[in-house]
C-alpha cells in the first residue's frame, strides 16, 4: 500500500492505493493521523483501494474520534467491495462518505 | 342297531376330540403351560382336559339296544395318564367315570323321562364296569407317564394303549354282565354278555386305538411344529441383530467430514432377506491421506457376517498402522488365512486417495471392477486385478495401481449384489445395464443421488422377484484438492500468504470480487492467529472449484473456537466503539461458512464462500 499527499486549496487530499490490512494500516495510520490532528480538511481518496480489513477500520474509526468536525473527514471514490464492508459494519452510517 | 349311525358317531366323536386336541396344543397359552417348567400345573391341567374330553366322548357315545355304551371316552383318561401322569390319569378318570356313572340320570333328564330308581338305573347296562375301567385306565395309563414320555413312534403306542385299555374295558364289562342281578331282572351268565357285547367288540376296540394313536400323533406333529417356530423366530431375531450390529459398524453419518471439500462421498448397504457378508467403509489415514473401500465376503448367514467384522476391522487397522496399501492388504491376506477354517474369502477394492493431489492408489482384490468417469467423459470399467481374492491364498502379493483423480472425476463402487441382481424371468441386471445407467446419468448430482437413483432402477429391473443378494455401493466425487502452503508465524508471513492466495485464486478463476474478500478474510484471521494463538506455524490451504471457494488454516498453540468469540456491536455510535472482534465478525459476513475444529490437536478452521462461475479474474 503506498499514500500520496496532495494538497488541494485548504483542503489534503490522501490518496491511497493498494490494500489497507493489518501489516499496511500502520503505514496508513502514520500518514492520516497527523493531517487529521493538525485540524486540516482531509480528504481520503480511495480509488486505488482494492480491499480494506479491520486493520482499516480501526484507523479510520481513530481518524473520525479525532477529527474536530465530521465533515473535515471525507472518503471518495469508494469501491463497491469497501463499500460492502462499511455498510456491514455499520461504518458508513459514522464516515463521510462521498461516491 | 344302526351300524351307520355308530360309526358316524364315533368318528365325529374323534374328530372334534383330535381337532380340540390341535388346537389346544397350537394355542400357545395352553402349550405354553402343557409344555412348561411346573410339572403338577402341567399335569392337572392334562388331567382336567382329558377328563373333559372324557365327558363329551360319553355324550357323544352310541347306546346299543342292550343298554351298553359304546364311546371313545377312555381316550379322555389315557390323556389324562399317559400325557400328564398319575394326577392327570386320576384326575380325567375319575372325572370322566363320575360322569359315566350318573350319565343314564343325564340323559334321562335330557329325554325327559324318569328314572325310577337309583340302584335300577345304576346297575342297568354296563354303567358300573365302564366307570370302573375308565377310572383305572386314567390311573394306570399314568403309570407309564414316563415311560410313555421318552418313547419313540408314540402314535403307534397310543394306538396300541388304546387297544389294551380297550381289551380290558370289555372284558370288565363282559365280566359284569355275566353277573345275575336279579333286581333289574337280568338272568347273567356267558352267553347273555356275550349277546350284548359281540356286535361292539370291534367298533369298540378300533374307534378307541385310533382316536388315541391319532391323538398323540397329532398332538406332538404340533408341539415339534410350535418348537420349530419358536427356534425359528429366535433364529430369525437373532439374524436381525446380526443385520443391524452389522450396519451399525458402517459409516452412517453423511456428510462424514465437514469442512472437507475435496471430495463427496455416499455409501449405501441394503440388506437381503438374510444377512450377508457385504460392507463398505471410509476413513482417514491423516490428515491428507484418505481411504475407502467395498468388500464382499463369500456366503451368507452369521459366518459370513462375523468374517466380515474381522476383514473389515484387519483392513482399517493395517491401513491406519501406516503400513503402505499394497502392504496393508498383503498383510490382511496373511491374517485372514491364519484363522480361516471355514474357507471362507473376501473381495475387496480399496483406494488410497491422497486429497492435497488427487493421486489415487488402489488395489483390486478380485473385486467388481469399478466405474470411473473423468470430468465431461462417460464412464468406464476400471477393470485392473492386484491380484486373488483376501483370504484365497498365501502367494498372494497385490499390486498397486496409480492414478490421478482430476476435480470433476467420479468413482462408484459396488458389490455383485447390483450386477447380478435379477429379476423374475432369471435375467441379470448385469454390468452392461450399469454402465448405460451410468453413462446416462447426469454429471451435476450428487454421490448420494446416484446411489438413491441406481438403487431405484435396480429395484425397478428385479420387479417382484426376491431381492436375492445384498445391494452394497459407494460413490465418490473428487472436487479438487487445496493448495497449501505452510509456513511459521512471524513477520512478512502475512505478506507471503497473501501472495499465495493472489495467484491460487488467479490460476482457478475465481473473480475479483471474491478474490479481495478472501484476502480480508486472511487478513483477520491470520491478524487473529498471529495475535493470540501463540501458534508457531500455520498451514493455509485455498480450495477454489466449482464455484466454490475455501480457506483453511491449521495452526497449534492454544485452542481456542474462533466462532464463539464475542460480537461487536455495530451499531453503537462511533464514538464508543473499540475494534474489537471486529474483524471476525467480518470474517462471518463475508463468507458463507465459518467453522472451528480441533483435529489431531490442532486448530483447524475453515471459511467457504461461493463465487458466480465461469467469471474472469481481472
Amino acid at each position: 500500500m503506498t499514500t500520496q499527499i496532495v494538497a488541494e486549496g485548504d483542503a489534503i487530499r490522501l490518496v491511497v492505493e493498494g490494500s489497507v490490512n493489518s501489516q499496511t494500516a500502520e503505514t496508513f495510520e502514520k500518514a492520516l493521523l497527523p493531517l487529521v490532528k493538525e485540524g486540516k480538511k482531509v480528504v481520503v481518496d480511495f480509488a486505488g483501494v482494492d480491499y480494506l480489513s479491520s486493520a482499516g477500520l480501526r484507523v479510520l474509526l481513530e481518524a473520525s474520534n479525532t477529527v474536530a468536525k465530521p465533515e473535515d473527514l471525507k472518503l471518495i471514490h469508494v469501491s463497491k467491495d469497501v463499500k460492502d464492508v462499511f455498510d456491514m459494519t455499520g461504518f458508513s452510517d459514522l464516515l463521510n462518505i462521498e461516491d | 342297531m344302526n351300524w351307520l349311525e355308530m360309526i358316524v358317531k364315533l368318528i365325529g366323536a374323534i374328530a372334534v376330540i383330535d381337532l380340540m386336541a390341535v388346537l389346544l396344543a397350537g394355542t400357545h397359552s395352553f402349550s405354553n403351560l402343557a409344555n412348561g417348567k411346573n410339572r403338577t400345573v402341567r399335569h392337572v391341567l392334562l388331567g382336567v382336559t382329558g377328563g373333559l374330553f372324557g365327558i363329551y366322548a360319553t355324550m357323544a357315545g352310541y347306546a346299543m339296544p342292550s343298554g351298553a355304551q359304546i364311546s371313545i371316552r377312555d381316550v379322555g383318561a389315557l390323556i389324562g395318564g399317559a400325557l400328564g401322569g398319575p394326577i392327570g390319569g386320576l384326575i380325567a378318570g375319575f372325572m370322566a367315570a363320575f360322569f359315566r356313572l350318573f350319565y343314564p340320570f343325564v340323559t334321562a333328564g335330557l329325554n325327559g323321562t324318569h328314572v325310577e330308581s337309583f340302584s335300577s338305573a345304576i346297575l342297568t347296562g354296563t354303567t358300573i364296569p365302564c366307570a370302573i375301567s375308565t377310572l383305572i385306565i386314567g390311573v394306570a395309563s399314568g403309570f407309564l407317564h414316563e415311560k410313555f414320555k421318552k418313547a419313540k413312534h408314540r402314535g403307534a403306542w397310543g394306538c396300541l394303549m388304546g387297544f389294551v385299555a380297550e381289551v380290558f374295558h370289555l372284558t370288565l364289562a363282559f365280566a359284569y354282565l355275566c353277573i345275575p342281578i336279579e333286581s333289574i331282572g337280568r338272568v347273567g351268565g356267558a352267553a347273555y354278555a356275550w349277546g350284548a357285547l359281540k356286535e361292539l367288540i370291534i367298533p369298540f376296540l378300533l374307534s378307541n386305538a385310533f382316536a388315541f394313536g391319532i391323538l398323540i400323533y397329532v398332538f406332538d406333529k404340533m408341539r415339534d411344529y410350535s418348537k420349530t417356530e419358536t427356534h425359528a423366530k429366535q433364529v430369525e431375531g437373532e439374524l436381525n441383530v446380526a443385520t443391524s450390529i452389522q450396519n451399525s459398524m458402517l459409516p452412517q453419518i453423511f456428510p462424514d467430514f465437514p469442512g472437507r471439500k475435496e471430495f463427496e462421498i455416499f455409501a449405501s448397504m441394503a440388506p437381503a432377506k438374510e444377512v450377508g457378508g457385504d460392507f463398505y467403509d471410509f476413513f482417514f489415514v491423516d490428515e491428507d491421506h484418505f481411504v475407502f473401500l467395498i468388500a464382499d465376503v463369500s456366503g451368507k448367514g452369521v459366518p459370513a457376517a462375523l468374517f466380515m467384522v474381522i476383514a473389515k476391522t484387519l483392513i482399517k487397522n493395517n491401513l491406519q498402522s501406516g503400513l503402505p496399501i499394497g502392504e496393508a492388504l498383503n498383510r490382511t491376506n496373511q491374517q485372514l488365512l491364519e484363522g480361516d477354517e471355514q474357507r471362507m474369502f473376501v473381495t475387496a477394492w480399496v483406494g488410497l486417495l491422497k486429497l492435497s493431489t488427487g493421486e489415487l492408489s488402489y488395489v483390486n482384490c478380485g473385486h467388481n471392477p469399478p466405474l470411473l468417469s473423468r470430468k465431461g467423459l462417460p464412464f468406464a470399467f476400471v477393470k485392473d486385478r492386484s491380484g486373488f481374492v483376501l483370504a484365497g491364498s498365501k502367494k498372494t502379493q497385490y499390486k498397486v495401481f496409480e492414478t490421478k483423480l482430476n476435480p470433476g472425476d467420479r468413482l462408484f463402487l459396488y458389490t455383485d449384489g447390483i450386477t447380478e441382481a435379477m429379476n423374475k424371468d432369471n435375467a441379470q441386471y448385469g454390468e452392461e445395464r450399469l454402465l448405460n445407467f451410468a453413462t446416462s446419468y447426469p454429471e451435476g448430482n450428487k454421490p448420494a443421488e446416484v446411489i438413491a437413483d441406481l438403487s431405484k432402477d435396480v429395484k425397478a429391473f428385479v420387479g417382484e422377484a426376491v431381492q436375492s443378494d445384498v445391494m452394497t455401493m459407494l460413490s465418490l466425487h473428487f472436487n479438487g484438492s487445496y493448495e497449501m502452503t505452510k509456513l511459521p508465524v512471524k513477520d512478512g508471513t502475512f505478506d507471503s500468504l497473501s501472495a499465495f492466495l493472489e495467484e491460487s485464486c488467479a490460476k482457478r478463476g475465481v473473480p475479483m470480487k471474491e478474490a479481495n474478500a478472501a484476502a480480508v478474510i486472511l487478513d483477520e484471521i491470520y491478524s487473529n492467529i498471529a495475535k493470540y494463538s501463540k501458534a508457531n506455524e500455520v498451514t493455509f490451504g485455498v480450495f477454489a472449484e466449482d464455484g466454490l471457494l475455501s480457506l483453511r488454516f491449521v495452526y497449534g498453540g492454544e485452542l481456542f473456537d474462533i466462532t464463539k468469540a464475542k460480537e461487536p456491536d455495530v451499531h453503537a455510535p462511533l464514538e464508543e466503539r473499540g475494534v474489537g472482534g471486529l474483524g471476525l465478525y467480518m470474517v462471518k459476513k463475508m463468507s458463507d461458512s465459518l467453522t472451528y475444529e480441533v483435529k489431531r490437536g490442532l486448530n483447524v478452521v475453515t471459511v467457504d464462500k461461493r463465487y458466480p462461475k465461469g467469471e474472469k479474474h481481472e
